[in-house]
């Protein structure tokens, strides 16, 4: 891409400068037909004497020789210019020097470090190219202009001329537009057919025209297209060029000439302001693609300082048209099991309760066993979400606050998960506890089948398979439906509960998990650093005690909801008819601005005239409904 | 909202006051005609709970605000008798009112008006003189007739206002929408003036109702819609608060068309529009970065009407579609069916659209709201461990949530009410097209009603 805008750039510049020369040159480079090459030639050579063209060359000479030069010392220029229009910009080059500030903004464009300031620097370069113009402008209106109605004849009929040879030239050429598939709308595609030229989908030899998106290089590769294109004598142009091509070849030239009531040399200057804003435009919609796609010449996998990458779940939804920034953005902490994760999830909650809200009182409430006091461990570190709220100016990237609970809650998950060190102690008093649970469910008729029911007993129970309450379990099972029972399994992937799947075979992995644990060094708090399997089938283990621990996890949004509802006496809001933010609604209802707009019936007229049909009659009857 | 308590305690205290002066048995519902909700939930700023304000009728501040608004209103304080405040939202509060001069004007909007009056009429003239004859001027004592007043707050715009009150006017012909009975403007101060009904609170019945019973809140808040539908309106806003239900009498009345719109006759454009035609996104060749975002991102953000509850928004508003039609509010019905069914209220948190998005995910998978963002010009990328790569059906995700944790015992009968019913298929096939992440495939409010699980009622 970088290369690609200076290409382009230089391309408009290069208008640019033989613009400012005068009209007829910047057709001479513009326009270059097939057979008008030495016409051009010619007016472009007597349009240099010309003494205006003269006062122009001295005055703008420093940005219009770093425009040049850019033409000329980019061999590409040659090539889009084609050869007959090269001259002009050759000659221009000689007369005007090479600019430093060119070559120094040539050689940031080559280190994809200081691209950016690159780019910066092109800015600029734009927007003086713009000031150029001015200062021109002020130049040509002391310059005394000789020029005639019979020259501005003259000229508008050689444009005709010019664009009546081109569209014969185009009735039999072939098109092939190479990485510009996406610009399926492009209006000017349209107008080529309308002149009878043929677009072709795939490219071949009988194609006569390449229209790229890309630069133009001294070299390619053999089975580069437009490598092809060179050698079969195709026409090459860059897609700016031929846009502009195309634009030319529409355009009136009477109306143009005719438009100018002062002299041919406004004309040209008028000329001369639309091709510099199309060119800071473009730079503009350059520079703006570059900073949203970076640099399309450099490796798109290339890690880029201006990106966030992903390093933990995330959900994130882009534009496909690529107009608008992302719809949403979230990035969630990792973490070593799902249901740990801070994302929304399902999860096993008390009756009536929304199955995605962490039910801390349910999990307090349904722990029958006393949790050992735990040692405090390592906390787990936390670092904040990161957002992109779509909805907050200029997309910025902000750190989600957690309230105090619930980044305390999340500690308690750390220190628990933490502190466990012990992973076997962990599943032997999960068991023992399971299994008292399922026998005192066992009792209760009314209980039975809702313990069956919960992912988390099933679970569990069949980790104990052999023992009595597996055997309870597996009648009860059967009261499930089928679907019902594989829904469980898969419901229980979902949330998590690998267990079911791989606790079936959960007492061969109970040793396994012993010895790892052993060896893996558990007691001095680096069991998590084993194998995959054992902090898997572990950590769903102590998932399970986590979901009983008694520890209180206050859900932080409630708790400060209420406070803030309790504290509300002024109430803040934005006040549509003033366009204004108020701390205090009785306060602003009051204010002088507003009680001006209250007190203007005129602001109302509308609803006056509805509530007028709003009235509600009076009842016709006022006699009794009987007798 | 704080109806919980506030609007039982009021109904059961307004039933005692009939009491005095109505032997009839159901007249003491038709009296009291509902309750308005507004909800500090809704909306693009909705960070407040809906249960988090419990009015208490005495509280001095209440006190106040209901002299300073009738202070400042005259011809509302002439008429009605302010008695409680039964709703606050973002764009107004609603009170409950009773109408001192009901009887001198037509009251075609009142549903229970006249067949029941003539019949309440005879017997209380028969049974007293003295309030035939009270009724008869129209004046004095007499039984009470209450309204729900809607004091849009002065800060909304009179656009905003004309809107509302345009679409209640527009809407009025239909039993299953609140009638604009009136309404009042003083300077900046516009007020509504709308039936109070008597409704039960949702969270008091969603557990205990049987499936069978909740078709017919189904069907009326679906024959609902559909009116409003039909005008080409959006509701925007459907969701338990707004739709006050009296499972005695199997009515239910749409309430607060606040954020109600019209349906933009030319949308907007959005990818869905024309989708799988030639006009949609097919070349571009996606050059965002993957893996990542940008930092700074300079573009504009997508902007789209959003207007709604958390928990109730449409995949499509989700996803800032401009181009949202009726089908939202089939949507939330089937949020509202699915919080039902599966004995959960509020069923999705969302705490925003992001929340939402991955709440939805969870159930319908990833595939599914990745061809759901397709549709409307977006891409999914998520790797979130829980979203699921299959979806869940709906009957899956409602057989979890009703049996995947303890039930007391009151519960385990509520639970076999869906469990044993026997049209729970049909049940669970109307719940699935209304939660259908593609709104085009989504049913509709007048195909809802010829569905199989409403036709029959």
């Amino acid at each position: 891409m970088a290369s690609m805008i200076h290409q382009h750039a230089n391309d408009e510049v290069s208008t640019l400068a033989a613009t400012t020369l005068n009209g007829m040159a910047s057709d001479a480079i513009e326009r270059v037909g097939p057979s008008s090459a030495v016409s051009t030639n010619n007016r472009f050579a007597n349009h240099l004497r010309h003494p205006s063209t003269t006062a122009i060359i001295n005055t703008g000479i420093i940005e219009q020789s770093r425009a040049c030069n850019a033409v000329s010392s980019t061999s590409s220029a040659s090539m889009t210019i084609s050869a007959s229009g090269n001259a002009p910009s050759v000659t221009l080059h000689g007369l005007l020097g090479v600019s430093h500030q060119t070559e120094r903004a040539r050689e940031l464009s080559r280190e994809p470090r200081e691209r950016v300031a690159s780019l910066r620097e092109r800015e600029r370069v734009s927007a003086r190219i713009r000031d150029t113009h001015q200062e021109r402008e002020r130049v040509q209106q002391q310059v005394p202009t000789t020029q005639n109605d019979t020259s501005e004849q003259r000229d508008s009929d050689n444009i005709r001329n010019w664009q009546r040879q081109w569209k014969r030239v185009l009735a039999t050429s072939v098109f092939y537009f190479d990485g510009l598939e996406d610009i399926g709308k492009d209006r000017t595609k349209k107008q080529l057919l309308n002149y009878g030229a043929k677009i072709e989908t795939f490219f071949h030899g009988g194609v006569t025209n390449v229209v790229t998106n890309r630069p133009i290089q001294a070299n390619y590769a053999a089975t580069d297209i437009i490598y092809q294109a060179k050698q079969r004598n195709m026409k090459i142009w860059t897609h700016e060029k031929f846009v502009r091509f195309m634009s030319h070849l529409q355009e009136n030239p009477n109306a143009s000439v005719s438009n100018v009531t002062n002299s041919h040399t406004s004309a040209t200057l008028s000329r001369g302001h639309v091709v510099a804003s199309d060119t800071s435009n473009n730079l503009c919609r350059m520079l703006r693609e570059e900073k949203l796609t970076g640099p399309a010449d450099s490796d798109p996998r290339a890690r880029r300082d201006d990106i966030h990458y992903f390093k933990g779940p995330y959900i994130y939804i882009r534009d496909a048209t690529q107009i608008y920034r992302p719809i949403m953005v979230r990035e969630y902490t990792r973490v070593s099991e799902p249901q740990l994760g801070d994302w929304p999830q399902f999860r096993v909650t008390g009756p009536g309760k929304c199955p995605f809200v962490l039910d801390i009182q349910y999990h307090q409430n349904r722990d029958v066993k006393e949790v050992k006091p735990r040692r405090a461990g390592a906390k787990l570190k936390r670092t904040a979400t990161l957002e992109v709220e779509p909805n907050t100016s200029k997309g910025a990237v902000k750190s989600r606050k957690l309230p105090e609970d619930e980044r305390e809650s999340h500690n308690h998950i750390g220190n628990f998960l933490q502190v466990h060190e012990d992973p076997q102690e962990e599943i032997d008093e999960y068991i023992a506890e399971d299994m008292r649970q399922q026998a005192a469910s066992f009792r209760e008729p009314h209980s039975r089948k809702k313990s069956a029911l919960t992912p988390v007993r099933m679970t569990s129970a069949r980790a104990n398979s052999g023992s009595k309450t597996a055997a309870d379990l597996k009648a009860r099972k059967q009261a499930l439906s089928a679907t019902g029972r594989s829904y469980h399994v898969r419901m229980s992937a979902a949330l998590g509960h690998e267990l079911v799947a791989t606790g079936i075979n959960m007492s061969n992995a109970t040793s396994n998990i012993r010895s790892m644990s052993q060896s893996g060094g558990a007691a001095n708090g680096l069991a998590r650093q084993v194998s995959q399997l054992q902090s898997k089938e572990v950590n769903s283990l102590k998932r399970k005690v986590f979901e009983r621990s008694r520890r209180p996890l206050p859900i932080p949004q409630v708790a400060v909801k209420k406070e803030a509802v309790a504290v509300k006496e002024v109430r803040p809001g934005y006040c549509e008819n003033c366009k204004d933010k108020y701390d205090d609604y009785e306060e602003h209802i009051k204010s002088r601005k507003h009680r001006k707009f209250a007190s203007n019936d005129e602001n109302f007229a509308d609803i006056d005239d509805l509530l007028a049909e709003l009235i509600q009659p009076k009842r016709e009857l006022q006699v009794p409904y009987v007798e | 909202m704080g109806e919980i308590d506030a609007d039982g305690e009021q109904a059961d205290g307004v039933e005692d006051e009939e009491e005095d002066y109505d032997e009839g048995e159901e007249c003491d519902e038709s009296e009291e005609i509902g309750d308005q909700n507004d909800d500090d939930d809704r909306d693009e700023n909705d960070d407040e709970d809906a249960d988090d304000e419990d009015e208490d009728e005495m509280d001095p501040q209440l006190v106040d605000e209901l002299d300073s608004f009738a202070r400042s209103f005259k011809d509302v304080a002439n008429r009605f008798r302010l008695i409680s405040k039964i709703g606050e939202g973002t764009f107004s509060s609603v009170y409950r009112a009773e109408d001192m001069e009901y009887d001198a004007f037509d009251n075609s909007w009142d549903l229970d008006r006249s067949p029941e009056g003539k019949r309440r009429l005879s017997m209380g003239d028969a049974s007293s003189p003295t309030a035939k004859r009270q009724r008869t001027v129209g004046v004095g004592p007499r039984r009470k007739k209450y309204v729900a007043i809607k004091r849009i707050y002065v800060t909304s715009s009179p656009q905003r206002i004309l809107n509302e009150l345009v679409l209640l006017h527009t809407l009025s012909r239909c039993d299953s929408i609140a009638p604009l009975i009136t309404a009042f403007r003083s300077q900046d101060q516009v007020v509504a003036i709308l039936p109070y009904y008597k409704h039960a609170d949702y969270r008091a019945f969603y557990r205990q109702l049987p499936l069978m019973e909740f078709k017919y809140y189904m069907k009326s808040l679906v024959t609902a819609l559909e009116h409003v539908h039909l005008h080409g309106i959006l509701h925007r806003d459907v969701k338990p608060t707004n739709f006050l239900y009296d499972p005695e009498k199997r009515r239910g009345v749409l309430v607060d068309f606040g954020l109600a719109e019209r349906e933009s006759v030319e949308p907007s454009y959005c990818t869905c529009r024309g989708y799988g035609e030639n006009n949609h996104i097919r070349h571009i060749t996606d050059r965002q970065p993957i893996g990542g975002y940008l930092k700074n991102d300079p573009r504009p953000g997508r902007r789209a009407n959003r207007a709604g509850t958390r928990g109730f928004r449409a995949p499509e508003v989700l996803l800032k579609c401009l181009n949202q039609t009726t089908k939202i509010d089939m949507w939330s019905a089937g949020v509202i069916l699915l919080s039902f069914m599966s004995k959960r209220f509020p069923f999705f948190n969302s705490a925003d659209d992001i929340d939402a998005m991955i709440e939805i995910a969870s159930i319908f998978g990833k595939p599914k709201i990745s061809a759901c963002a397709r549709l409307h010009g977006s891409i999914l990328d998520t790797n979130i461990p829980t979203v699921p790569d299959r979806g869940f059906t709906l009957e899956e995700i409602v057989d979890w949530a009703v049996s995947g944790t303890d039930v007391d015992e009151t519960e385990a009968s509520t639970r076999s009410l869906v469990d044993e019913d026997p049209e729970k298929d049909l049940a669970f096939d109307f719940l699935t097209k209304c939660l259908e992440v593609d709104f085009r495939k989504r049913i509709s409010a007048q195909e809802a009603l010829q569905h199989q699980f409403l036709a029959g009622l």
